[in-house]
């Protein structure tokens, strides 16, 4: 039987329709949780005998200093996805030759330790405030009009599908939990879920609207992503933020509409990242309409990848799950290789998965593993699955 | 007021009702050390155990902390007056590069919940400044938070340091955060891990405890 030859995109098409591609898609830089950082990229660029390329394109998004790859690399280790999506505005900039601290539109101040560390949120404009609602709707709202932070969008749309032939993933920055919690506080937020539930709902409320305008916007300049990617967090390692009965009443319906608002205008797959421990929220999400989970923390409690495959394989596809908390910056080369080698046996069967490290690779991850994963995929991700045979 | 009344109102972190319960205990004459421990202390043992089974999560673990802290405020002026002594002391930070407190903030919480003093360094912490704090507080506990792969790391150099300044033998190490385990921390030479904020509380506690039959025995 011949093999089939399917572009980069269509192989991600079918995987997240449930169908086998030729082989398992592979992403790497192309979401905010599988970039690579330029230490590790460089490290992996003189393994290959290639020259440094100085012109990294080096995103620091909200978190991480990390680098999207350039296309000569993206295409040799056969990435299937590229992703496109706002800005995000930022003002006072500060730091000792680099930005080590700034203000972002929401207001909420981030800062880092040095030059090559991951920015944290260090306090919003709700935190220590007693809960007003006046506040709320006194407060400067990200401006969603403000043009800056749709530029370039159309063009590197434009660009991806005309010098690549892969997958277009229109990264929506934002959640909601995550949103309130750093402009109101990590633990405060949580608190209000339960004892200030009205005024939960009212920052919900004002952070919904911006997002989902922000979405509609965004989207006028993507018209036909292959994937919308929004960024949530929910999960602490051992399990999740709040238990399922308080998510449903409290959050729930405010993910929805944020779903809603995605979907009224593409028919992209709904991809929602968020870290952690988060499979006791699953069935909601499927509920709301979510099709894709990412990064698939496989450390983090209850996520072991052949049961949630087992459970939630009808329903989800699955990004991400090759283990960046123990194997990727810990383990040998082999044993990448191994691990690899699991998450596709576990996930890959009838579709359903795009494998990509299950967080960006840091700092400290040796060069020989990234090209082991990448090696990995590509001999054990052929269709069908050696797992099959 | 009943212990028992007390003790619940912190579980449902319905801090109105501590706060008042509280009140009424010392109006009443009742003992400030009694209210401690057999109403709060107890009340956020109970809540440790529940987080611990997977009843209550960490937003129903916040809220009774929170009760508890406002409960002591009131008691404060009057524990410190008396012979109070803590559970025990901790100094808590998150280790150099790495700016993440939400665990840490967690921990420190429920350790005060615990009646540990606990005095906390922040973020991106030396190891000399955790050094610094070890000599200057004399505490029984460092824990040490790390969210990154890149800086868990780090918690071997402040360990290394604690030794080179004389000092390891003197204090227990805890250590947490997403990515560490129980087989680093004992790679690394501390003295216990613990995965989440209601173990570092029962984990603190047994530290405590061992330390004093250790130093017992050496008697």
């Amino acid at each position: 039987m011949g093999v089939s030859v399917l572009t980069r995109r269509e192989r991600i098409i079918r995987a997240l329709n449930h169908q086998e591609p030729d082989r398992v898609p592979f992403d790497i830089g192309g979401t905010a949780a599988s970039s690579i950082h330029p230490d590790v990229y460089g490290g992996v660029l003189s393994l290959l005998g290639w020259p440094p390329e100085a012109e990294f394109t080096k995103h620091v998004t909200v978190l991480t200093e990390m680098v999207t790859p350039s296309e000569k690399f993206l295409d040799h280790v056969d990435a299937c996805v590229r992703k496109v999506g706002p800005q995000i505005p930022r003002r006072d900039e500060e730091g000792p030759g680099y930005v080590q601290r700034y203000v972002d539109e929401w207001g909420v101040t981030w800062a880092r330790a040095d030059e090559v560390s991951e920015f944290a949120d260090k306090g919003g404009p709700f935190q220590r405030h007693e809960p007003s609602e006046q506040e709320l709707e006194r407060y400067a709202w990200p401006d969603i009009s403000d043009p800056s932070r749709y530029v370039g969008i159309r063009e590197e749309v434009e660009r991806v599908r005309r010098e690549t032939d892969a997958a277009v993933v229109c990264e929506i920055p934002y959640g909601i939990v995550r949103e309130c919690q750093r402009m109101r506080g990590f633990t405060e937020f949580l608190e209000d879920l339960l004892i200030n539930q009205t005024y939960a709902e009212a920052l919900m409320e004002k952070v919904v609207d911006v997002v989902t305008a922000i979405i509609d916007r965004t989207l006028d300049e993507v018209p036909d992503p292959d994937v919308c990617l929004w960024a949530e967090d929910m999960g602490f390692q051992e399990r999740a933020y709040m238990r399922p009965e308080l998510y449903r009443r409290m959050v729930k319906p405010y993910h929805r509409r944020l779903v809603e608002a995605i979907q009224k205008r593409t028919d992209a797959k709904v991809m929602v990242h968020s870290d952690g421990s988060i499979r006791e929220l699953l069935a909601d999400l499927v509920d709301i309409g979510v099709q894709v989970i990412n990064p698939v923390q496989v450390s983090a409690a209850g996520m072991d990848s052949a049961e949630l495959k087992r459970e939630f394989g009808a329903d989800l596809s699955f990004w991400g799950a090759i283990d960046t908390q123990h194997v990727l910056p810990f383990a040998s080369p082999d044993e990448v290789k191994h691990e690899v080698k699991v998450r596709i046996h576990d996930l890959a069967t009838g579709g359903g998965y795009v494998a990509a490290s299950g967080h960006n690779i840091q700092r400290e991850v040796p060069p020989e593993n990234v090209l082991a994963m990448i090696e990995a995929v590509h001999d054990y991700g052929e269709y069908p699955l050696v797992s099959q045979q | 007021m009943e212990y028992d009344e007390l003790t619940q109102a912190v579980i449902d972190g319905d801090a109105p009702r501590a706060e008042m319960l509280t009140r009424q205990a010392i109006e009443q004459g009742m003992n400030a050390e009694a209210v401690l421990a057999y109403g709060l202390i107890q009340a956020m043992s109970i809540v440790g155990e529940r987080f611990g089974t997977g009843e209550i999560y960490v937003p129903e673990m916040l809220i009774a902390a929170r009760a508890m802290k406002k409960c002591l405020l009131i008691l404060k002026p009057i524990l410190a007056q008396g012979s109070h002594e803590p559970a025990g002391t901790v100094v808590i930070g998150t280790v150099k590069g790495d700016i993440h407190d939400v665990g840490k903030n967690i921990v420190s919480i429920m350790l005060e919940g615990a009646g540990f003093e606990v005095h906390d360094l922040g973020v991106d912490v030396t190891p000399e400044a955790f050094v610094r704090a070890v000599e200057d507080e004399r505490p029984d506990i460092v824990g040490l938070s790390a969210l990154l792969t890149t800086t868990m790391l780090v918690m071997r150099d402040v360990i290394a340091a604690l030794a080179t300044a004389g000092v390891r033998d003197k204090v227990k190490v805890l250590v947490g955060g997403a990515p560490v385990t129980d087989e680093f921390a004992t790679e690394i030479g501390a003295d216990a891990y613990a995965p989440d904020a209601a173990a570092a509380s029962v984990t603190a506690k047994s530290l405590i405890a061992s330390a004093v039959s250790v130093g017992e025995g050496d008697e």
